[in-house]
Formats: C-alpha cells, sequence, structure tokens
C-alpha cells in the first residue's frame, strides 16, 4: 500500500475514512489491502483519515458513516460505506473486471 | 437526567423568539433537547434557525446548525431574505453548520456493516471549533430517509444527544409530522426527545389557513398551556402572539373622557372611562362611522394621538365623509393627532392583522384606537380565531391604556343580535347599541348603553337624528316597547294625564 505524498500519479486514488480501533475500521483495513493488492498496490494511492483524530476532514468531506472509501478517482467520485467485506462487490463498483473468484 | 437534578427546577434558554419566550416562561429548558415538531411549511426550520440567530445577536450565544434537508448555501439564502447574515456570523465563528444534507451527485453504495460515529464527531467539532452553547438538527424525517438502518439511526441519534447533553448545549431538533395529527411513533424515538415537545401548525379550518405553536410538554419546568397563533413577517421571524398578559394585571382607571359628543357622554355617566374597549354595534347605516369619527374628533381637540384601523371604506372617503360632519382629519393627520391605516380584510390572514395591528399601536404610541369594522375581520376567519383575535387585541390595548372603539355591524336591520356581539361582548367594557326603529311608517334611529363596567349608566333607549351637525341624541322612546327585539309598538296610553306627561318628559331620565 502506497501513502499520499507521492510524486507519482497513481491509476487508483483513495480515502480512507476510519475511526481508530473500531471493529469495523480494523476490517476495513484489512480488506482494502486486500482490493488494492488485486488493484495492483503500485497502482494504489491511500490516505487514511482517523476521524477521532481529525474530525475537520470528516465535516469538509461530509462523511456520515464509518468507514467510508472516497474514490477519487480515476473517474467521477465514488463512496463507499461500508467494512468492504465483499471484496467482489467493491472490485466491481471500482470498474475492476477479473477472471479470479473473490475469497 | 440524573437524580440529582430533580429537585432543582431547570433554567431556562431564551429563544429570542417573539412571543414565544412568554408562552414558554422563559424559553426552552436549559440544556437539553427539546423536539419541534411540524408539517411540511410549518416554520420548524425558521424556528430552529431564529433560536440560533438570537443566540448571536441578543445572548451573546453561538450556535451549530446541522442540516440533513438542505444544502448551506440554500439556508444563508433563506435566511439572508429574513434579513440575518449567516455568512458574516461564519466568518466571525460564531456560526457553524454541519452539512448532513444528501448527496446528490455522487454515487454511493454500501458494502459490509458501518456505523455512523462520524456524525456524532462532526457536531462536537463544529460546537467546540465556535464554543457553541445552542446546537439545531433540521430535520428528523431526513435524517432517516438517507439512511435505510432505522436500527443504526436510533443508536446513533442517542449517542447525539447524549453527546449534546455533555456539552452542555440547549438543543432542538425538527420533525416532521403529517396532517397536523400527532406523529412521533413513526420514528421510534419518543423514549429519548419526548421530554421537550413544541408543535407548529398550520392547520385548515372551514377555509381558512392559521398557524399555531402549542408547548405539548416540558420536563421538570414551566410553561404555559394551549395553542397561540404566530406569524411569520420578513425581517422579523416567527411572532407568537400570547393571547394575554400572564396575569390580570391590566389598571383600571376612573378618569373619564369625551365620546366627542356630549349627550353621549352623559348617557355613559359622564363620559368613557379610559382604557376601556368600547363595541358599538348596529346595522349598516344605523352611524357607527359618524360614532367613531366623534371620537377622533374628540381625540384631536383633546391633541391625543387617533389610530384609525378601516377594513371597508378608503382613506379619501373617511376623510370626505368626516369633513361633511364638520371634522377636519386632514389637519389632524397632518399635524401628527390622527394615523389611519386602511387594509382589505381579505389582504392577510387574520394572525397577520393582528401581528401588525399591534406593531403598528406599538409605533405610534396612541391615545385612541378605533377599529372600524370588527365584522369584516370576522368574515376571514372561524370564530375561534376571530375572538382569539378580539381578545388579544382587547387585552393589548388596555395594557397599554388605549382607549379603544371596535365597531360591529348586525346583520339584521332592525332589532337582533350579530355573531360578532355573542363572541365579543363578553369582553368588551361597555356595549353601545344603534338601532333603528320602524315606528308607526317611519324608519327613526335609537341609541343606548347595553353596559358598561365599572360605571353607572343610562338604560334608557334614546333617539337621535344624524345630520351635517353630527349626531345629535334627543329624548328616551316612552311608551314604545319591543325596539330591541325588532318589533317596536307603541303602548297605549289611556290616561291623557300620563300622555301630557309623556309630552313633557326629559331625557335624563326623570319623570
Amino acid at each position: 500500500m502506497n501513502l499520499a505524498g507521492r510524486e507519482v500519479i497513481k491509476k487508483y486514488s483513495f480515502s480512507l475514512f476510519i475511526s481508530e480501533g473500531t471493529t469495523v475500521s480494523d476490517q476495513a483495513l484489512h480488506n482494502l489491502q486486500i482490493i488494492c493488492d488485486r488493484l495492483g498496490s503500485a497502482d494504489c494511492d491511500v490516505e487514511i483519515i482517523n476521524i477521532k483524530k481529525n474530525p475537520k476532514r470528516a465535516e469538509e468531506d461530509r462523511i456520515m458513516a464509518i468507514p467510508t472509501l472516497v474514490r477519487r478517482g480515476p473517474g467521477t467520485v465514488l463512496r463507499i460505506i461500508g467494512d468492504l467485506s465483499d471484496h467482489r462487490k467493491v472490485l466491481k463498483a471500482l470498474g475492476y473486471v477479473s477472471s479470479l473468484q473473490s475469497t | 437526567m440524573s437524580r440529582a437534578n430533580r429537585s432543582r427546577e431547570i433554567g431556562k434558554t431564551a429563544t429570542g423568539i417573539s412571543g414565544f419566550d412568554d408562552i414558554a416562561e422563559g424559553g426552552l429548558p436549559e440544556g437539553t433537547l427539546t423536539l419541534v415538531s411540524g408539517t411540511a411549511g410549518s416554520a420548524k426550520t425558521i424556528f430552529g434557525m431564529q433560536f440560533l440567530a438570537s443566540g448571536i445577536t441578543e445572548f451573546e450565544q453561538n450556535g451549530v446548525f446541522v442540516t440533513f434537508e438542505e444544502r448551506p448555501t440554500q439556508m444563508r439564502r433563506h435566511m439572508l431574505s429574513l434579513g440575518w447574515d449567516i455568512e458574516d456570523w461564519e466568518e466571525k465563528g460564531r456560526w457553524a453548520f454541519v452539512d448532513a444534507s444528501p448527496f446528490v451527485d455522487v454515487e454511493q453504495l454500501e458494502v459490509g456493516s458501518f456505523k455512523l460515529e462520524a456524525l456524532v464527531a462532526r457536531i462536537e467539532f463544529a460546537v467546540k471549533s465556535v464554543g457553541a452553547k445552542r446546537v439545531v438538527m433540521d430535520s428528523l424525517g431526513t435524517m432517516f430517509t438517507q439512511i435505510q438502518d432505522t436500527q443504526l439511526l436510533r443508536s446513533e441519534l442517542f449517542r447525539i444527544i447524549q453527546s449534546l447533553q455533555s456539552l452542555g448545549v440547549t438543543s432542538i431538533l425538527t420533525a416532521e409530522r403529517s396532517y397536523d395529527k400527532d406523529d412521533l411513533g413513526r420514528y421510534g424515538i419518543e423514549e429519548f426527545v419526548a421530554d421537550n415537545v413544541v408543535i407548529l401548525r398550520h392547520s385548515l379550518e372551514s377555509d381558512k389557513r392559521r398557524r399555531t405553536i402549542e408547548i405539548l410538554k416540558f420536563r421538570g419546568t414551566t410553561y404555559r398551556d394551549g395553542e397561540y397563533p404566530f406569524t411569520v413577517l420578513k425581517n422579523k421571524g416567527i411572532i407568537v402572539i400570547p393571547l394575554t398578559s400572564s396575569d390580570l394585571r391590566q389598571k383600571t382607571s376612573s378618569e373619564r373622557t369625551t365620546t366627542g359628543n356630549q349627550q353621549l357622554d352623559e348617557m355613559c355617566g359622564g363620559g368613557l372611562l379610559r382604557s376601556s374597549v368600547i363595541l358599538v354595534s348596529g346595522a349598516t347605516g344605523t352611524g357607527k362611522t359618524l360614532t367613531t369619527t366623534q371620537f377622533i374628533g374628540a381625540g384631536g381637540m383633546l391633541k391625543e394621538k387617533c389610530l384609525l384601523f378601516a377594513f371597508e371604506e378608503s382613506r379619501d372617503q373617511i376623510f370626505r365623509n368626516a369633513a361633511s360632519w364638520g371634522y377636519d382629519f386632514e389637519a389632524m393627520e397632518k399635524e401628527g393627532y390622527l394615523k389611519v391605516i386602511c387594509r382589505y380584510p381579505e389582504a392577510a390572514g387574520i394572525n397577520d392583522h393582528l401581528v401588525s395591528m399591534r406593531m403598528a399601536v406599538e409605533e405610534f404610541q396612541p391615545q385612541r384606537v378605533a377599529v372600524d369594522s370588527l365584522s369584516a375581520i370576522e368574515r376571514i376567519a372561524t370564530p375561534k380565531a376571530f375572538r382569539e383575535l378580539v381578545i388579544s387585541l382587547t387585552s393589548f390595548l388596555k395594557e397599554k391604556q388605549t382607549l379603544a372603539v371596535f365597531t360591529s355591524t348586525t346583520s339584521a336591520l332592525l332589532g337582533g343580535a350579530s355573531i360578532t356581539d355573542a363572541n365579543i361582548s363578553t369582553i368588551t367594557d361597555t356595549i353601545v347599541l344603534l338601532r333603528y326603529i320602524e315606528l308607526m311608517g317611519e324608519m327613526r334611529r335609537g341609541v343606548m348603553i347595553l353596559k358598561m363596567r365599572g360605571s353607572p349608566h343610562n338604560k334608557e333607549i334614546r333617539e337621535f337624528v344624524i345630520t351635517e351637525e353630527g349626531m345629535t341624541v334627543g329624548k328616551a322612546f316612552r311608551n314604545v316597547s319591543g325596539i330591541l327585539s325588532g318589533n317596536a309598538s307603541v303602548l297605549a296610553v289611556d290616561n291623557e294625564m300620563s300622555r301630557m306627561k309623556s309630552l313633557f318628559t326629559d331625557g335624563d331620565g326623570a319623570s
């Protein structure tokens, strides 16, 4: 997983809003890792925002639920709420077509 | 609420909403959540916004507005049209929005479990960043349409309420009801928001719409029971009309003043009592407007300010009529002793009329007020609403020690009581009846003082005429009965002596 701040423009750009320490957040982090691996981790740019530490960002992005994954690119902005447990559903929403079965 | 607090009465947070703090006996219960429930268009959002706006402009309390329905840009526009510049307050760090409105242009889906913690975090952040003491959440219904999982939402709402309580803020949550009936059950949240409930109605009664507000309950503190009319005015927002002052504190006066007609003054035992309300009732053409004109003219002579509310004639007509009887209203107006406000009753709702009349009196500060005629307003309201208007207006005028004349039109030409009379005759202090009397082939006129609180008065029905000089009251009708019922008949007089006597009786009742 790549952290924000790199110069290189990645194919996928994500912001994941979590509440650190909560089960759903831990699961989302775990699931996002798997999803990014599927997409090709070199292609993913992920920003993690802990709303407990940074409620201002939560307000700016109008986050209601935790966790919320915001795909900033490519394409239009997409928001996915939840622990991302259904990998296939997430990948499909991201437009990733794969012949591999989900775990 | 902890047990330790129960013995202490909860303090109040003034809302700054005109009239509401009266019926709420101070304001909303401090540090708690109040549910403000109303149908669409019932002004509940304005109520919330006004609560915050007053907090800033009057009470040095900053506020947070959590919007589930409209976007902040829309709200800023709305408030600007009511005269409040929110953007300015935001810049000054006194107002913060939490934008929980729906995403319309962004795709969103749910995958797996989630919590709504972010909302609490955002609200807390906003409260801390402006040091808010007031929070408004608008509205519950839209909150529920956004998130399908009601269980989740309810537990989140509970957390929000607890958070607000520990932050020590006084808050409002607005909610929809349908068809002005009680609907809290829809959301299943009564158990934690039912402590304090205010209901706004915009109901239709016999073709007429009227806004009312009611405090259903406040836990642990006092408030005034019942439904109260209110209106929404540009640049002022919500104005609630408390029907009467909280106690019967109105001062009475034994000071007398003239009606503008000497004979009428005599009939009233020397004149009208200051701060009394007089009802002049009669069929069309019986002389009500003349009576009012005399009354105003007297005010002019005494250099008293007079305010006339005219619902039936134009200013020009009124001035012309007055001039034909020798009263120069034009001059009176120029000198600042007369103000005439003409309005079509149908031009506004009854609450609006009441509010604007009160405001006009506040502004002009007259010693005399005339309403010509009350019957015109009666047309546009339900009997209940009309009665409330009269009670409110009367109470208000008496508090201001104003002398007032209201005219009312009886529907029957001869005798009979009008609906107006039945509704409001108990409210007014003095009733003057003007009646046509059909007698021996002629239409004659009679005047009498039906009642006069606080003073002995003449009980006779006296004949009067209307000429270019105005109203001249003459002798009492002798040996005539049935005037008020409309079937006047002359009593047969057997005795020559009593017939002679009757010819020479003068009008003061002595025989």
